[in-house]
């Protein structure tokens, strides 16, 4: 289509709605400028009104010429002016108030069908109060009402002089977080809507007009309920059954069998709007011509995953974008809404955009809640051996195998995969027993155990003939691999192996041996040899530093030592060293090699933690917020190194109190960890206490008991009481245990957390004054009043100090403080400590 | 079983459809000509019939030869319509080919098949105009080929404005808006036959 055939397109549209007067103004423009464009659109015009049966014949009428008899009557102080539409319910026409006192254009709507004018004005008498109250800028105000003299009911509605949302979304190319944002206003009205106790009941494209300025309008707020055929007064607005649906296809499973009609088939209704915005189509896979047949249709399918969609929309995001976006995130909260159980969907409009808002900002959502546990425990189960294979893709940060195993091995990322494995495994057992059947996809865990055991054995027994270099890439391999069961035990066993070749091999001066022995002293932490570790440490860093800047090994191998190191100087009490550590491994970030980019992410979440040992919460926060953020932007969602990181912010907004998004991130993280690395993992035992330090702070006690006991189990087996979380974990179950009624128990554990605490800690620091906090606030309820205030005013005291006074971790202390004064009848104490 | 030999005699055209709308370009070649014979089938049928009555729409033609092909399997919607865009080019084809011989026929006085116009898909004196119709369609496709594909797709394939949206990937808007100035342009092109 040429320019000049487009242009003559567009008048012609715009002259085919107008009368006679406005065709003639608008062909006088044009032939000031373009006058063989103007005949030709007069001699098309002419055309178009002659043809309106023209090509009719052969199918059923569209009624695309509208016969307009109502043109020029009066409805009250309104002057119809001009059809607009003609619709299930009515006709929808342009008014004008011409009673004098000013020019304004509504909408009025006839309404044809339904019931009788007595009926629809005593309906209308008893909304009109609410309908009236309705101030919201999404939403077309209700203006009038009456019957015209043939006794035809209208509403008077706001003129909205806009383009039905679909439509704007794809004549603007908008982008799928355009649609998003336009349609959050959409969520905002509702919401309002709702709040008013007002459900829409026939949410749909063609109620929605957004605005030039790209405000979208909310049509027949009300109408659907105006037009119901069971109303009964008094009747409570929010539960009432609605009336036969007027749009099948984006009506709520409720509404398509008349059931009650709640806040919940508009989230539903919602849902396929949004559907229909991002995909073009509608959710379900049918049609069928009568209403009827389609609702029992839709009743029994499911949606189709909008990833799966054909795409029929006119947006700047390409398809494959699209569909890459649907496919994560985005898609799962469509579907949650469009859930068949109001149950399983979002509960309010509100929780549906808030979801959407922590989309939009990369947060993780709450929609993945209701699928991972099935779907982790089917992956699991389906996987093992995938699952312990891609377990060979993390490091734990803390002491153990670390990202130096994991850079190495990146670039054969792709041969550690489960064949790899197999392969490596099969060429190693094949010589030693080769009727041995090697599991195949249906192995399990245990299974690879075994094989790893086999390996381990054969690899020993040959020791002597295999060539050093080679015997030191194998053990390293079974190193990670056993890494990846959860088995460090027997993964820091063939680490000191792989070790000793490196040394004997290059000598404790060549950069090559850098690597292993940053691998040796993180094995001294790992094995509760602090000191030792610190010693070593302090040796390597300074060499490893040069051999960087000389070019002689990678950023990675210096910065897993200076991670190490942090960790190391963190978990001896000494936040500021630790900080400064991961300040420089974040100072190295442009020197990581692409693979690496997950790198900072970790480091900055554990910086945060430093800085909330220092008693900047609130730097903390921010700073693991923006970790998760822009990982999330950026980064592969699926690796437990994110799961990590919304672990760590998730017990950040614990203290804080935000219980609703740290129980969505924790629950998050959760599912990667079980999908990745697997339940015996120290992140996942972190991914736990967090969790039931959440249950604990919700008052579930019981879960919140199993939660922590499980951690403690992960902790004990996988690394030791020197982990640095273990007191903690002991801290929740001992405060768990308290809250139940089990002082008893409880009093030993917190002395046990306690004693590890100032054991190990610097006197003062943060962690034993929150550890004397719990024993005070156990020893409270057990009526050991003096011991308990001996215990809290010390942890208030050097919390106070070490954090400062607004901190929520000392805002809890002087809570504990209060709580004992009370209970000890001590009023004026209690009141110093804060209302 | 005569089900089952009914059967194997036709290929399966639910797969077919399933692959070209996936894009399997050769699927498409081995579905236009199943299209076009049973369609051209059911008209001749049809075209055999005799009375008023018996007058069906294209419409109906497209449905029937559409069941026909597809038997009472379940087809997901895109492949519907993807059949009824194969079948809309097919429809035009044949009812412009009968149109160009029974203008022969009249030239040649064949006057004993002139019985066959009452029995047509279409009024009898707009198929006098449906060889018109594809020459101005063609002219139309030379400077506005979305806006002829549409006047196809509706005329000839008997599909709504929401169907043609869905197969071509517009809004409902701009089909409403092509079709409305393809049917102008073409009335006033087939009234005033010395503009093109």
């Amino acid at each position: 289509m040429n320019e000049q055939t487009e242009r003559l397109k567009n008048f012609f549209a715009d002259a085919v709605g107008m009368d006679a007067a406005g065709r003639e103004r608008l062909i006088a423009d044009i032939r000031v400028k373009d006058p063989a464009v103007a005949a030709e659109l007069l001699s098309l015009l002419g055309a178009h009104d002659r043809a309106s049966d023209f090509l009719a014949p052969l199918y059923p009428s569209q009624s695309d010429a509208l016969p307009d008899p109502r043109t020029g009557t009066s409805a009250g102080p309104y002057r119809i002016a001009r059809l607009i539409a003609r619709g299930g319910m009515g006709e929808l026409y342009q008014g004008v108030r011409d009673d004098g006192a000013f020019d304004r254009v509504v909408a009025i709507k006839l309404m044809r069908y339904g019931m009788s004018p007595a009926e629809l004005q005593r309906r209308f008498a008893l909304e009109r109060m609410t309908l009236a109250r309705f101030e919201h800028p999404n939403i077309a105000r209700l203006l009038d009402a009456g019957t015209l003299p043939d006794g035809i009911p209208y509403l008077v509605i706001e003129y909205i002089d806009g383009e039905r949302i679909d439509e704007f979304c794809d004549h603007g190319r908008l982008t799928i977080a355009g649609r998003l944002h336009l349609f959050l206003k959409v969520c905002d009205a509702v919401q309002y809507a709702h709040q008013n106790l007002v459900v829409h009941r026939d949410l749909k494209p063609g109620n929605i007009l957004v605005t030039s300025d790209g405000v979208p309008k909310l049509l027949d707020f009300g109408i659907a309920k105006l037009l119901g055929t069971d109303a009964s007064p008094g009747e409570d607005d929010a539960t009432r059954t609605g009336p036969a649906p007027l749009t099948p296809e984006y009506a709520s499973p409720e509404q398509l069998r008349g059931e009650r009609v709640t806040t919940s088939s508009d989230v539903y209704s919602l849902g396929v709007l949004l559907y229909k915005l991002c995909t073009g189509q509608k959710p379900h896979d049918v049609r069928g011509s009568l209403p009827r047949e389609l609702s029992a249709a839709m009743l029994a399918t499911d949606p189709v995953r909008p990833a799966a969609r054909d795409l029929l929309i006119s947006s700047a995001d390409g398809p494959d974008r699209i569909r890459q976006i649907l496919s994560g995130d985005l898609g799962l909260i469509i579907l949650t809404a469009l859930r068949k159980e109001p149950e399983l969907r979002y509960r309010s409009v509100e929780q549906f955009a808030d979801d959407l808002r922590r989309y939009l900002d990369g947060m993780p959502v709450s929609a993945r809640d209701n699928t991972f546990a099935y779907r982790a425990s089917r992956f699991i189960r389906r996987n093992a051996i995938g699952v312990t294979a891609a377990a060979l893709l993390f490091l734990i940060l803390v002491g153990g195998l670390t990202a130096t195993i994991y850079q190495a091995r990146r670039a054969e990322e792709e041969k550690l995969t489960t064949e790899h494995i197999n392969t490596f495994l099969r060429q190693i057992l094949n010589y030693t027993n080769p009727r041995k059947h090697l599991p195949s996809d249906t192995g399990h865990e245990t299974t690879m155990k075994e094989m790893l055991d086999d390996a381990a054995r054969h690899i020993a027994a040959q020791g002597g003939s295999i060539k050093p270099e080679i015997r030191a890439e194998l053990e390293r391999t079974l190193s990670e691999s056993y890494g990846g069961l959860g088995r460090y035990d027997l993964m820091y066993q063939h680490l000191r192996i792989y070790i000793t070749l490196q040394e004997g091999m290059y000598g404790k001066n060549d950069p090559r041996s850098l690597d292993a022995l940053g691998l040796w002293a993180a094995d001294l932490f790992a094995q509760g040899k602090m000191s030792e570790a610190e010693t070593e440490f302090r040796d390597l860093i300074p060499r490893m530093r040069t051999a960087f800047q000389e070019g002689n090994i990678r950023a990675e191998v210096l910065t897993t030592a200076l991670n190490n190191f942090g960790y190391l100087r963190r978990t001896q009490g000494d936040s500021h060293e630790a900080e400064t550590a991961f300040r420089e491994v974040l100072s190295l970030t442009p020197a990581f090699s692409p693979e690496s980019r997950f790198m900072p992410g970790l480091t900055k979440c554990t910086l945060a933690s430093t800085l909330a040992d220092q008693g900047k919460f609130d730097e903390a926060l921010r700073t693991s917020r923006d970790a998760v953020a822009e990982y999330a932007r950026s980064g592969d969602t699926t690796l437990p190194d994110f799961g990590f990181m919304m672990t760590v912010l998730g017990g950040f907004l614990t203290e804080t109190g935000a219980y609703d998004s740290a129980g969505v991130l924790l629950r998050r993280a959760e599912s990667i960890f079980r999908r990745s690395v697997g339940p015996t993992h120290l992140w996942f035992g972190d991914n736990i206490r967090n969790q039931a330090a959440l249950f604990y702070a919700e008052g579930n006690y019981p879960r919140a008991l199993t939660a922590a006991d499980e951690a403690i189990g992960i902790y004990l087996s996988s690394f030791g009481p020197h982990y640095d979380h273990y007191p903690t974990a002991l801290m929740i179950r001992g405060l768990a245990l308290n809250a139940c009624g089990r002082q008893h128990e409880a009093d030993t554990l917190l002395r046990m957390a306690l004693r590890l605490r100032t054991e190990s800690l610097p006197k003062g620091h943060p962690f034993t004054s929150i550890a004397q906090g719990a024993l005070g606030e156990c020893l409270a309820s057990e009526g050991k009043y003096e011991e308990a205030e001996s215990l809290l005013l010390t942890s208030y005291r050097d919390l106070t100090a070490s954090q400062g006074k607004e901190n929520p971790r000392t805002l809890r202390a002087a809570g504990r403080l209060r709580a004992l004064y009370l209970r000890w009848n001590k009023p004026s104490e209690a009141l110093r400590y804060g209302g | 079983m005569r089900i089952v030999s009914d059967r194997e005699e036709t290929p399966d055209i639910t797969r077919l459809l399933e692959e070209a709308r996936l894009g399997n370009e050769s699927a498409l070649h081995e579905i236009i000509p199943l299209v076009y014979d049973e369609l051209r089938r059911i008209a001749a049928v049809n075209l055999h019939r005799s009375g008023p009555a018996q007058t069906m729409f294209t419409t109906d033609l497209v449905h029937e030869s559409f069941l026909k092909l597809t038997g009472s399997r379940s087809l997901r919607w895109e492949s519907r319509l993807h059949f009824f865009n194969i079948a809309a080019s097919s429809m035009r084809q044949i009812l412009v080919d009968h149109a160009r011989a029974r203008r022969s026929e009249k030239r040649g006085g064949r006057l004993t098949r002139v019985q066959l116009d009452t029995s047509l898909p279409v009024r009898t004196e707009s198929l006098d105009d449906i060889a018109a119709l594809d020459e101005a369609m063609r002219e139309l496709e030379k400077t506005d080929a979305r806006a002829a594909r549409i006047v196809e797709l509706r005329f000839f394939g008997g599909l709504t404005n929401d169907e043609i949206a869905e197969i071509l990937a517009l809004s409902a808007r701009t089909v409403k808006r092509d079709w409305e100035f393809a049917r102008a342009w073409l009335f006033r092109n087939l009234n005033e036959p010395a503009r093109s």
